[in-house]
């Protein structure tokens, strides 16, 4: 694994309930702090780093050394995770300041004149193509106003874009949080990739099941659900090949455009069973009426390259010769071996977290703005001031998410490099023992739940899931991939996306109306994912890894 | 408790701490073994934290 996050010896800590209840303490407080004194991200990530330094001296044996290594690992690990966040949202928002992503959202609007397929479109298609190339709540802050321009009520529409993305979230965000899982797991990524995205594939065809349900009830789910179906299975067939074929940077937005075409090209077949009452579309206005009466239009086609030549570098990227004359140009650290006082043993690691010039998101992200930007000037789209407009929009943005990042990406390595992690897990395999693999999912939800990010929970659970099915001995692969699945399904009813959806559909203020509609349907996707594992686990054990 | 935007200046103090302590976490304990660089690179990570505190 040298990619990877060196397995952790499981010696270390006695396994006493003291010894438990402390190492626990900083998930603890992240939670507490979160869900009920509503602390941000940040603030709580920060506390929780402290209390995790102050444990591994002062309780789990740790020399200053050690912590500091530690931290400094975490940190690692965040600018490979953050280098993606930060280009992915600088390149949305060049776009967006040039009216693309407008351009974009109309043209799915005109794919289709059925509110039901519109709902599936912008809610299930659209949204996990934004989640795809960008996340940290664009989805909805997108997806939730086009829904709105189409005559849908304010909650609902935001409710159609919370559910509808929450499958593309781990392999989203050019794969920030699937990058994650497998770094923190250490598990192969031609392992882990096209196992996680065969678990996710029933959860796709159930999050469009949802949204229809969410636009229209019963009704709607049954006129929908051949199509439904196979547009869904046409997005798990992509992610998979994807996932398998090692580009998993895009398994969420290429499955998310396919899935926008399928359902474009199966609503007019009747496959969609006819609608009880003709239900007439309102009209779009047209682009750029209402701000800015001179703006020309941009044609699709424009909006829409700088993620087509992102697909296309991604795809290069993966040929075997151009992989290989590429493999050495990286940036990454290499950190030496340690033991705590306690026996606790952490592996050396030579390039640790490696950022590779082809090989990760954010190069490739960097190229496509690039290109674009020349593309758009030559093509008279440019605008003088849009770079800038978009580094600072992007600044703003992304600052809380980055110390959030940061500070709990700490906290889990030194959690992870001084022997807490491991306890957490034995504790959690002797309590749970067969109801474990259920329970997994739930652990991810939790994560993202508290941190509004599916990358944060992977990091602060990642370890602690595989160690646990270590300790159970059941498939590691199966529990790793089940976290992130949680904590990917589960991210849209974080309240830090929940607060976005309000936002930008005017219900700030009344959230729960959102919250009211979300949380049955992502619980009901968590217990899918649940019972997922449960089957692969205990009753078909050779799917298991 | 500080105003907003004494809190939005905090913000690019934290960002610049976080990133000021990377280095000397790194280099005290790994390439240096130089005790007090590291203990600086822990004593601005640990300031740094308390001001995300306040800042977020």
């Amino acid at each position: 694994m040298p990619d990877g996050y060196p397995a952790p010896s499981m010696t270390g800590p006695d396994l006493t309930i003291l010894n438990w209840l402390l190492a626990a303490s900083p998930v603890v407080l992240l939670v507490v702090a979160i869900i009920w004194l509503n602390w941000s991200a940040p603030r709580a990530g920060a506390a929780a780093w402290l209390l995790a330094l102050a444990l591994a001296l002062l309780i789990f044996g740790a020399a200053r050394d050690h912590v500091a290594i530690a931290s400094a690992k975490g940190l690692s690990l965040a600018v490979f995770v953050l280098t993606i966040v930060w280009t992915s949202v600088y390149l949305f928002n060049m776009v967006d300041k040039l009216k693309g992503i407008d351009a974009i959202g109309r043209t799915m609007a005109m794919l289709a004149s059925d509110r039901l397929v519109q709902a599936l479109l912008i809610g299930w298609g659209f949204s996990s193509f934004i989640q795809g190339i960008t996340g940290f709540g664009v989805p909805v802050a997108v997806s939730a106003p086009l829904l709105i321009m189409l005559g849908f009520p304010p909650a609902r529409a935001a409710a159609m874009a919370l559910v509808g993305h929450g499958w593309a979230v781990t392999f989203g965000s050019m794969g920030s949080s699937y990058y994650t899982i497998q770094l923190v797991t250490g598990i192969e990524g031609e392992v882990i990739a096209p196992h996680m995205a065969l678990l996710f594939a029933p959860i796709i065809v159930a999050s469009g099941m949802l949204v229809a349900h969410i636009q229209g009830g019963m009704s709607a789910l049954r006129r929908s659900l051949p199509i439904v179906v196979i547009a869904g299975a046409f997005m798990a067939a992509a992610m998979y090949a994807l996932a398998w074929g090692g580009a998993p940077q895009i398994a969420s937005t290429v499955p998310g455009i396919l899935g926008m075409v399928v359902l474009a090209l199966l609503s007019r077949t009747p496959l969609l069973r006819a609608a009880p009452q003709a239900e007439a579309a309102p009209e779009v206005p047209p682009a750029g009426a209402a701000d800015e009466p001179d703006a020309r239009p941009m044609p699709f086609i424009l909006a829409f390259m700088p993620y087509l030549l992102l697909i296309t570098l991604s795809v290069i990227s993966q040929i075997g010769p151009v992989k290989e004359a590429v493999r050495n140009i990286l940036w990454g650290l290499d950190y030496p071996a340690f033991e705590t006082a306690q026996g606790f043993a952490v592996a050396a690691a030579n390039d640790y977290a490696p950022i590779r010039i082809l090989n990760h998101p954010a190069p490739l992200i960097f190229f496509s703005i690039v290109i674009s930007a020349i593309i758009y000037v030559l093509a008279k789209r440019w605008r003088k001031g849009v770079a800038w407009e978009a580094m600072k929009l992007t600044y703003g943005q992304s600052l809380g998410s980055t110390i959030g990042v940061t500070t709990m990406v700490m906290m889990a390595v030194v959690m992870a490099d001084t022997g807490m992690t491991v306890l957490l897990a034995r504790g959690i395999a002797n309590a749970s023992g067969p109801l474990f693999p259920f329970v997994s999912p739930f652990i991810g939800l939790l994560g993202s739940f508290m941190s509004g990010s599916n990358t944060n929970s992977n990091v602060m659970f990642g370890l602690l899931q595989l160690e646990t099915a270590r300790a159970l001995d059941i498939g590691t692969v199966t529990i790793s991939s089940i976290q992130s699945i949680g904590a990917s399904v589960g991210s849209p009813m974080a309240p830090a996306k929940v607060l976005v959806g309000a936002a930008v559909v005017g219900l700030a203020g009344k959230e729960r109306d959102i919250f009211r509609i979300v949380i049955p349907y992502i619980l009901g996707l968590v217990v899918l994912a649940g019972i997922e594992a449960i089957i692969i686990i205990e009753l078909l054990p050779a799917l298991s890894r | 408790m500080l105003s907003a935007a004494t809190k939005r200046k905090l913000r690019h103090v934290v960002l610049a701490g976080t990133i000021v302590s990377f280095p000397l976490l790194y280099l005290g304990p790994v390439t240096l073994e130089e005790a007090a660089v590291t203990m600086a690179g822990l004593a601005v990570g640990i300031v740094t934290a308390v001001l995300a505190w306040f800042a977020f």
